[in-house]
């Protein structure tokens, strides 16, 4: 007979033995990083992301992120000062119809299996790219690739239905758009059901080869040892610096930096402007701040009343203080914003502080004028983000002085996607992160509506600007057409542009060679390497 | 036995089913389209519709629900749409790491609440007493996330003497498990003190007295063995609460488990996986209280469940 306390001393051990057996069934461990060596340098460097990608088939993937810039690499590349430089080809043509983009290709690439690069394999690739039964989220940005031409072993020409000046930007974009594969073993290997392409294997042709991807615990990368074809922009010839890159998944803000400060992570890419401070404050950590691609607008359904009325939307822009709502929402850590776009667009954005101002006056001026002296009630959706809530209140109360009542309906994105598509939808608060001009037409092109152009544009002479821009001859022309439709929009009053942010990456001093750069920001690792600290 | 054993496990097929039709009808009558998300962030209306129809999200809830069930039987636990790989892999990776964390959890907390709720017992009034239950009051009152993050701060960032996040060693284990038993040990502790107390008073402790027993022989052997059931049905109870709290730990301490898939699951409306992860916690939920009924029996002899 077994007492009361060997019965629970024996729950006790079962206990233990479902912990342990628990752990024993949990995946591989990590791989530990190899001992350090006598040289300077640490063998890994450790970076730290909020969220990790959905998979690393950059034909699937949605948002590619982590190491995706250094397992894949662009036909084309921009250099320092953003200049359009070779990179998986050395120099490119564009015919005098515009029809047809020719790319002279290196001949040393090998793809990390070994295979030679050829002008046929990525003629494959932008095929699979573009193949409408794959359903590729880049497919749309690419649909001009989508009848390549292996002209010899390493010519690769594409023949387009219209000239399409932007294509040669974005064949420099790399990472997750549209920088090839090694398209055999992606038909052998997936990614369907019990294939393994983007979950346990990747290949490209970039300075770091796929290693290992634990989901949602991190991605690692293991130096490419045959990479000699750098970039004369690159620091350095031949292969990276360091051994392996890990990029590590740390969904808490406070954790990313606690493991920065602890010296477990080298890298925080992204730092939320509440912890900048903080940040500032840490010994041996130096904060880079830089412009970002992201910005923050106050979108609206131009279809329905009030908002259907160019009087109103001007009232609403007039009446909202962007410098006083970057200055208590973001601790002055973001830009107040006056255009479409944001700052790192340079001369291709048109700022117009008059149309974007504050005056309250004249808002209620305009609201009078449009039969509202006594105001409305209108929805505003956002997103669970504190930082857009805190907006959404800014712009509740300037909204309110104006006498218009704002109900703030707070939702998550699934949701949000759901209500912007419907026809309940009046206003919203939109974070953006874009590239490229093309943003507009993407949600205020008729062609979009309900979604993604949620905001119901519906409008000739804004169709006709964006189709002319999109099949320009040249970028200067393009540029000029785009600036001529922002003109045109900001008097029709379209949207509010809020702020514009900056990026804070935190990196710890013992870090040589990381740059931040003003076309791919952080995301290549090739030149950086981690000194030794005791 | 058996038959109530038998019982009981066919009893959990009709509730398990119950759980997917009613997990299943929330995640899709929730508003929220997976297709935008797959879609990505530059989605054209003609990739939303063919991803809808690549999916089957267009398809009748009915024939959803049914092709969800019909995968289930035949162990295909489905396709995660937003990480193009099957559920099963997931669920593979992830539950072992919730599991060791809620194990870890529980163990930390019947070993630190039993005996201290004990102590307090039979020193009522005393130091003692008033310690732990301070103690427990205070374990109760501060969230396992805070615990968490301080302790990430003392121990990982300051004194270095462990892993600030992750998993994979048994050293990456101790702050979450710390943070999960602390609050669920203070709780354990106040409910065995008070069955303590009351069980101490009973006439059959003071005759084990009477009879010259030794305190130990007289609190472990006699009063332990009624006290510690009332325990034992809170502990049952807590389980559904340590599992959630290990979700959030796991956040906390960047640990891939059930919670960061879940919740990201959740977020981006990936069905496949939100119904898994959701059927796998009602099961464990199910399959401890379950546990908690044998537990009665095996401790206690006059329990029969003929």
């Amino acid at each position: 007979m077994i007492t009361v306390r060997g019965k629970v001393v024996l729950l006790l051990l079962l206990a233990l033995f479902i912990t342990s057996v628990a752990a024993a069934c949990g995946p591989a461990e990590p791989a530990e990083p190899a001992e350090p060596t006598e040289a300077e340098y640490e063998d890994t460097i450790v970076l730290a992301l909020e969220r990790d990608t959905d998979t690393f088939d950059n034909i699937k993937t949605s948002f590619g992120a982590g190491g995706f810039h250094d397992l894949y690499e662009p036909l084309l590349s921009q250099n320092w000062d953003r200049e359009i430089v070779g990179r998986l080809a050395t120099d490119y043509e564009i015919s005098d119809d515009g029809l047809q983009i020719t790319l002279h290709l290196r001949d040393d690439v090998t793809f990390h299996d070994g295979t030679k690069m050829t002008a046929d394999l990525l003629a494959d690739y932008y095929r699979l790219l573009t193949d409408p039964d794959l359903s590729s989220p880049t497919r749309m940005d690419f649909i001009w690739s989508q009848n390549p031409e292996a002209a010899d072993e390493h010519t690769l020409v594409f023949h387009l239905d219209e000239p399409r000046p932007y294509a040669i930007t974005q064949l420099t974009q790399g990472g997750a758009f549209g920088a090839p594969m090694q398209p055999e073993v992606w038909r052998e290997h997936g990614p369907w059901e019990d294939k393994t392409y983007g979950t346990e294997m990747a290949v490209g042709t970039g300075p770091y080869m796929f290693e290992e991807w634990i989901p949602g615990d991190r991605q690692v990368f293991v130096r490419y040892d045959d990479y000699d074809w750098a970039p004369d922009w690159f620091a350095h010839e031949g292969p990276a610096l360091t051994e392996r890159v890990v990029y590590r998944i740390i969904p808490d803000a406070a954790t990313r930096l606690a493991e920065l400060e602890a010296g477990n992570v080298h890298i925080v890419v992204s730092v939320p402007t509440e912890h900048v401070d903080r940040v500032r404050q840490m010994d041996d950590v130096e904060l880079l701040e830089k412009p970002s691609w992201g910005w923050g607008d106050l979108m609206y359904n131009t279809s329905v009343e009030p908002l259907n009325d160019v009087r109103v939307r001007q009232a609403l822009a007039l009446a909202i203080d962007q410098e006083y709502l970057v200055d208590t929402v973001f601790f002055g850590l973001a830009e107040p914003s006056y255009g479409f776009y944001n700052m790192r667009f340079g001369d291709e954005q048109v700022v117009d502080e008059e149309a974007f101002g504050y005056d309250p006056e004249r808002a209620q001026e305009l609201l009078a004028e449009a039969g509202h002296a006594d105001g409305f009630t209108v929805t505003l959706a956002v997103e669970l983000i504190d930082e857009y809530i805190r907006v959404c209140e800014v712009i509740q109360d300037h909204l309110s002085d104006v006498g218009i009542e704002v109900e703030i309906k707070r939702m998550d994105k699934a949701a949000w996607n759901d209500h912007v598509a419907s026809d309940d939808f009046q206003m919203c608060l939109k974070g953006a992160s874009w590239h490229s001009l093309d943003y507009m037409p993407f949600f205020y092109g008729s062609w979009q509506i309900p979604y993604p152009g949620y905001p119901r544009w519906d409008d000739p002479t804004t169709d006709d600007l964006f189709q002319r821009a999109e099949s320009a001859r040249t970028m200067e022309e393009r540029t000029e057409i785009y600036r001529e439709a922002q003109q045109y929009l900001i008097e029709e009053a379209i949207l509010l542009p809020l702020w514009e942010e900056y990026d804070y990456i935190a990196v710890r001093e013992e870090v040589e060679g990381f740059k931040w750069h003003p076309w791919y920001d952080c995301r290549l690792m090739h030149g950086v390497a981690v000194r030794k600290t005791d | 036995m058996h038959v109530y054993v038998t019982r009981r496990l066919l009893l959990m097929i009709p509730v398990a089913l119950a759980v997917t039709l009613l997990v299943f009808l929330m995640l899709h009558l929730a508003p929220g389209d997976p297709a935008y998300f797959l879609a990505g962030p530059r989605a054209t209306p003609e990739l939303i519709r063919q991803i809808r129809t690549q999916y089957g999200l267009d398809l009748p809830l009915h024939q959803q629900y049914w092709m969800f069930l019909s995968g289930l039987l035949r162990g295909d636990m489905g396709w995660s749409m937003t990480r193009h790989q099957p559920v099963s892999g997931l669920v593979r990776d992830a539950v072992p790491i919730t599991l060791e964390l809620a194990a870890a959890g529980t163990l930390i907390a019947v070993a630190m609440g039993i005996p201290l709720g004990i102590a307090a017992a039979v020193r009522a009034g005393s130091w003692i007493d008033q310690g732990v239950m301070v103690l427990a009051v205070t374990g109760i009152s501060i969230p396992a996330f805070w615990t968490g993050i301080m302790m990430m701060y003392l121990f990982g960032v300051y004194w270095g003497i462990l892993p600030t996040s992750g998993h994979g060693t048994l050293a990456h284990l101790v702050m979450p498990a710390m943070a999960q038993g602390a609050i669920n040990a203070a709780l354990l502790s106040r409910v065995t003190r008070s069955s303590m107390l009351e069980v101490i008073s009973q006439d059959y402790i003071r005759t084990a007295r009477a009879k010259g027993l030794t305190e130990r022989v007289v609190i472990y052997k006699h009063a332990l063995k009624n006290a510690i059931m009332p325990t034992i049905t809170v502990l049952g109870m807590q389980v559904g609460y340590i599992l959630g709290g290990a979700l959030v730990l796991e956040v906390v301490f960047a640990r891939p488990g059930m919670g960061r898939l879940l919740v990201m699951g959740i977020y981006q409306r990936d069905y496949a996986v939100v119904q898994m992860m959701l059927l796998v916690l009602a099961l464990g939920v199910m399959g401890a209280n379950f546990a908690v009924d044998l537990i009665y029996a095996y401790l206690n002899p006059k329990i029969r469940f003929n």
